[in-house]
């Protein structure tokens, strides 16, 4: 369920705890604090689920206690009470049954804290206990507390009246799923970010069971996965193409983004369409109180952030905007070269995205939201020219340009029919494309020749997507929580659109127009699905699912029947153990004739001939909390993938569009391997220490009748992270990345008797990727310097500092030959790696303005 | 000295750069775990001699201290799953050479061969059917442009691959600016792609044929059924002329066809040969690796085959206008 209620929790209750306070003037317009609320029903099987009934139970309505007429009130209207007249929290699990009635109505003004929380509590199963400022209820037959849970204060607006607060499960013991991680955006602002600017696709890099690909580049390849087989979604809309500038910046925009839900395993009947991962990021509504924003200027980029109230607690707006200024640099640069010449040319490159999101509240329960994306890399060369004498004059302007980006826009109705029944529906439409175009013009003056002439040409990419989406939230019984849905895509594949004109005039005119579409392809896809989060027993929870979709395409229909389960058994209060089981298809097709994610690629959809790939995982693992906040979780998992695609035949940077079917090879996957993690943490420092033990496999018969280890088979992964905060004014960030290396296909054997001088050896491939390129690693580090300005806005400078020790790892690698000269001979002949990589220390920094 | 343009100059610079900011070296080819292998390289023509070379190969990472000889070897060669007579002889520093009776289309050939320190290798293929009957259909327009189709019925119920190799002979004759012939000489040699004097014009719509240099440099053409429409397959081609040896133009032509059927695993072997020449990301792990077909269990090289059959040298005449 993609409800956005689930976002934000909007609890009423003037007594907030307020860390810091001194630190921050009243007078400013934007105060941080950190709070501990009242009322965090937190359900541990289904946070979402718990969060919306907290919206609805009476919460929101002007901060008083709703307390029924001719009955006693519920046990969490007393509760309100009691928080409003002591000032104390109260935490517990939502298993509790809260909304029964209290036995007896109490009166805070004659009794003690005690007295009322004896009399609410008496007889209803519930113990409670007093920690200085928090109330903890626990079940009477049961030792056990609520379950460690984080509680991150947004944004206060009035203190004394309300604050917003998302509460977020994001320790693995307390969701269903394996392999899920939920990264809010908060983890986005702490110190380090690659070129000071913080990124999506960087932080996801980083986690176990993701494999980077080539250095900088946006590649993630999650669990054996191809890298084209991530589904990536921007409030629930997919995305064909993530990254700007080659992979060095994604193209979510962290200012705007709230989380970002990543899983590898056990995913939920909800996602579909790719086989390896899901990254479902979700943006911010704009704040309905007040207007603020920030602004931030970086080594190779600025960004513009602003939100706030169109009509007060009714319609909010967000807008965030990127833009990078290369560009605003190469043009002077090229200008100076070219000064004093006749010659004028320019290199330009620059991205740009926004986003921007509406949202109206009609009621609590009724809302309607815009949202929008639009985001454009473009590289451009120009050059003019001219000759001028007496009997001859000519003159040139040519220009060459790549764009390429994409356009993403949903319109979200969420309506809540009942307390346990709502549905999110959306419209949508994403579309990726790229252009390459040139043009020239010129004249030319002379006794023989007297012409202008024009010339353009250019070459138009689309993938475009409409689709319906309806997702429906059901809770029947406290133990059940349904989803299903429907989701209903059209794809519009148009690979290839050329258009070319050539024009002279004077010396006779020739015009010649010609548009040709190659290739165009359209499908339609389907789907249905429907899962369970059941809370069947105390220690043991499962996310059930099944997701049924069709692909139609080139006359021909798919059918997918897609199982999903996910378990969690709880071993005591502080274990447990999870398994699951999920299947994917996967209709679109990244079409690629190398690894090097350009522009040029293009995505298709099955055909007759091609059908949809799939992928069948089993995963399961432990998750441990030890005491002292010592945390560890050790995951496995096995994935098998079919129909797996690899490009074959005329080489270039454009594949053939108009055979690309020919093109294709179809293979098979599998990968398996351990995942684990260990942190700790405490209110100032957290470390973090993943490891992967994996491989991954391919077996391609037109290339290699057997099973051969993939490029990015990299057997262990080693990321050690440590951030730390001292004081309120500066943190830093350490991040060591190691990896073994990646493989390429070399020719690794010779037939050859060792005889210097008799010839060349006769050199065989062997098995596809079979040498392994040097180790990858590589350190990071980070520091973020926090002030309050004089008007009471907080400024942050950040230093970032990637690659710290110059470690330059291998973007190309190939053979080479060592010899030994002689006068007489060549001697001690041997065959080396070689590598090249150009990525040095690079430090950067960034500062940034919240208004 | 050359004077660069400024756009040199600006493109020397981007790149010198790249290079300056960017580092090469060497690395550790060890980790790649690379272990002799058995190399095992046979192309069985039907109602031919067979002949299977075998090598123990040396990782490129030992190759000074090579130890190439085949200790203790022994070897079976089965046709249909029977055993089958071979003979074997010593070649090079350790290599082996077993050769055999001759097979028939259809034929299941398997091989396996293994040496003390080494894992044992196999492999299988079937040797091919013949050509099916065909027509050739070549015309020649008078800009000298020729054009040859081959039309034959493809069994649809199996994958069949294919392969056509084409000579021509004739004069060459060479003109000066006033048209009076200067020279003639006679030619006889393969229709290439490129080279000092013919050129196959692929149709760039056309998937197939692929192109692959067979030893002696022919070129071979091969497809397989996959790709054909309506059974007929077609080659254009025409000649070009060489700046360098100023060849002049061709005249009394005749042409002599090799048409081929292979075994899937030769096809795959010829495309993998294919993809290594024309593949401009190989050899830096930016493309698939789709250059590196082995059906060698464990070892490495090729074990397939192929029919051929020859036509007579028959006259290429220009089409009428």
């Amino acid at each position: 369920m993609h409800s956005t209620f689930s976002r934000g929790l909007r609890l009423i209750g003037g007594n907030t705890t307020k860390v810091g306070e001194k630190n921050y003037d009243m007078k400013t317009l934007l105060r941080t604090v950190l709070t501990l609320a009242l009322l965090i029903p937190l359900q541990v099987a289904s946070f979402a689920w718990n969060a919306q009934t907290g919206f609805r139970n009476g919460m929101s309505s002007g901060g008083k206690a709703v307390v029924g007429n001719d009955q006693n009130p519920t046990l969490k209207e007393q509760m309100m009470v009691i928080h409003e007249h002591f000032g104390v929290n109260f935490i517990y699990d939502s298993s509790l049954g809260l909304d029964i009635q209290a036995p007896q109505r109490i009166n805070p003004s004659r009794q003690t804290l005690e007295e009322c929380l004896t009399a609410v509590f008496e007889g209803t199963g519930i113990e409670w206990e007093i920690m200085k400022k928090y109330v903890v209820l626990t079940h009477k037959d049961k030792k056990r507390k609520p379950r460690d849970y984080t509680i991150f204060v947004e944004e206060q607006h009035d203190t004394l009246n309300e604050s917003i607060i998302t509460a977020h499960t994001t320790k693995e013991l307390n969701t269903t799923q394996t392999g899920f991680q939920k990264i809010d955006r908060i983890a986005f602002e702490r110190g380090f970010a690659t070129f000071s600017s913080p990124d999506v696709i960087k932080t996801l890099q980083q986690m176990p069971g993701v494999a980077t690909g080539t250095e900088l580049l946006s590649g993630m390849y999650v669990r054996g996965g191809d890298g084209s087989d991530n589904l990536y979604l921007l409030d629930g809309v997919p995305m064909y193409q993530v990254s700007h500038l080659a992979g060095l910046f994604s193209s979510f925009n962290t200012d705007v983004v709230e989380s970002v839900d990543f899983y590898k395993s056990g995913f939920p009947a909800r996602y579909g369409g790719r086989l390896s991962s899901v990254v479902d990021v979700r943006t911010r509504e704009g704040d309905f109180k007040d207007y603020h924003g920030l602004f931030s200027i970086g080594l190779l980029d600025g960004r513009l952030q602003f939100e706030g109230p169109i009509w007060k607690d009714r319609t909010s707006f967000n807008i965030g905007l990127r833009r990078s200024w290369i560009d605003v640099l190469s043009e002077p640069v090229c200008l100076l070269i070219g000064a004093g010449e006749n010659l004028d040319f320019r290199v330009k490159y620059a991205f740009w995205d926004l986003n921007a999101n509406v949202t109206h509240k009609f009621s609590t329960n009724n809302k309607l939201s815009l949202n929008i994306y639009g985001g454009r890399d473009a590289a451009k060369y120009s050059q003019s020219n001219y000759w001028d004498y007496p009997d001859y004059y000519s003159s040139y302007e040519m220009d060459y340009g790549l764009e390429w980006g994409n356009f993403v826009t949903s319109l979200d109705w969420d309506y809540r029919f009942a307390d346990n029944h709502e549905t999110a529906v959306k419209a949508y439409f994403s579309r990726y494309g790229s252009l390459f175009g040139s043009s020239d013009k010129g004249q030319d003056r002379n006794d023989y020749r007297n012409e202008d002439y024009t010339r353009f040409s250019a070459n138009r990419s689309r993938t475009s997507d409409v689709g319906l989406l309806a997702d429906f939230s059901f809770r029947p019984h406290e133990k059940h929580h349904l989803r299903y849905g429907a989701h209903l895509q059209y794809h519009f594949y148009n690979p290839e659109c050329i258009s070319e004109n050539h024009e002279t005039v004077n010396g006779g005119t020739v015009d010649d127009k010609n548009v040709v579409h190659s290739a165009p392809r359209h499908s339609f896809e389907p789907a249905v699905y429907i899962e369970d989060e059941m809370s069947l027993t105390d220690w043991f929870t499962a996310n059930v699912g099944l997701r049924y979709t069709a692909v139609l395409t080139d006359g021909k229909a798919y059918h997918s029947v897609q199982p999903r389960a996910a378990l969690r058994f709880d071993c005591g209060d502080y274990t447990a153990l999870k398994v699951s089981y999920s299947e994917m298809m996967q209709n679109n097709h990244l079409i690629s004739s190398n690894y090097l994610q350009l522009p040029t690629s293009f995505w298709m959809p099955s055909t007759g001939k091609i059908a949809p790939s799939h992928s069948r995982q089993v995963s399961g693992g432990v998750y441990v909390n030890f005491p002292h906040n010592i945390k560890f979780n050790a995951e496995g998992w096995f994935k098998t993938m079919d129909n797996l695609l690899e490009f074959r035949g005329k080489w270039g940077l454009y594949p053939p569009i108009h055979l690309w079917e020919k093109s294709m090879v179809v293979g098979k996957g599998r990968s398996w391997g351990l995942e684990s993690e260990l942190s700790w943490s405490d209110a100032n420092t957290s470390i973090t220490a993943c490891y992967t033990l994996s491989w991954s496999q391919r077996l391609f018969e037109d290339f290699y009748p057997f099973w051969y280890r993939d490029r990015n088979d990299n057997r262990h992964k080693v990321t050690l992270t440590a951030t730390r905060r001292f004081g309120k004014k500066f943190e830093m960030y350490a991040s060591w990345n190691w990896h073994s290396g990646c493989r390429m296909t070399g020719e690794s054997q010779a037939i050859w008797d060792g005889t210097i001088g008799e010839g060349w050896p006769d050199t065989f491939y062997g098995e596809p990727n079979n040498l392994k390129l040097p180790d990858y690693h590589r350190l990071d580090v980070g520091f973020n310097f926090r002030k309050t300005t004089k008007r009471g806005n907080e400024s942050i400078w950040n230093l970032s500092i990637y690659n710290a020790y110059c470690r330059i790892n291998p973007i190309v690698a190939y053979l080479g030959e060592d010899y030994n000269f002689t006068e007489e001979n060549i001697t001690g002949f041997n065959f080396i790696g070689e590598a090249f990589g150009i990525i040095p220390i690079i430090p950067s920094f960034s500062y940034t303005l919240k208004f | 000295m050359k004077r660069y343009t400024k756009t040199e100059k600006i493109l020397l610079i981007i790149f010198a750069t790249v290079c300056l900011t960017g580092c090469r070296y060497t690395f550790d080819l060890e980790d790649s775990d690379l272990k002799p292998m058995i190399a095992l390289r046979s192309c069985i023509c039907a109602d031919s001699t067979a002949v299977i070379e075998v090598h123990k190969t040396v990782p490129v990472t030992e190759i000074s201290k090579a130890d190439t000889a085949l200790v203790n070897p022994a070897y079976s060669l089965r046709c249909n799953g029977k055993e089958v007579d071979a003979t074997c002889e010593m070649i090079g520093e350790g290599g082996m050479r077993i050769s055999s009776q001759a097979f028939r289309s259809g034929d299941r050939i398997e091989v396996t061969f293994s040496a003390d320190g080494m894992e044992t290798v196999s492999a299988g293929t079937v040797i091919p059917d013949e050509f099916p009957e065909y027509t050739l259909d070549i015309h020649r327009n008078s800009q000298g442009y020729t054009s040859m189709k081959i039309r034959y019925k493809d069994n649809p119920d199996r994958a069949d691959y294919y392969a056509v190799r084409i000579w021509w002979k004739g004069r060459r004759v060479i003109y000066d600016n006033n048209g009076e012939m200067v020279n003639e000489f006679p030619m006889e040699t393969s229709v290439k792609t490129y080279g000092n004097y013919d050129a196959i014009q692929i149709d760039p719509d056309a998937y197939s044929p692929q192109i692959v240099s067979a030893p002696g440099g022919d070129h071979i053409y091969f497809w397989s059924d996959e790709d054909e429409a309506d059974n007929e397959y077609e080659v254009k081609f025409s000649y070009s002329y060489s700046y360098d040896v100023e060849a002049g133009t061709p005249e009394d032509i005749e042409l002599k066809c090799w048409f081929y059927t292979l075994s899937e695993e030769l096809y795959k072997t010829m495309f993998a040969d294919y993809d290594s020449s024309y593949n401009v990301f190989a050899g830096v792990g930016f493309s698939s690796p789709s250059f590196t077909y082995s059906n060698i269990r464990n070892g490495l090289g090729y074990f397939c085959g192929y029919r051929m059959s020859e036509t007579e040298w028959f006259p290429l005449e220009e089409e009428d206008e």
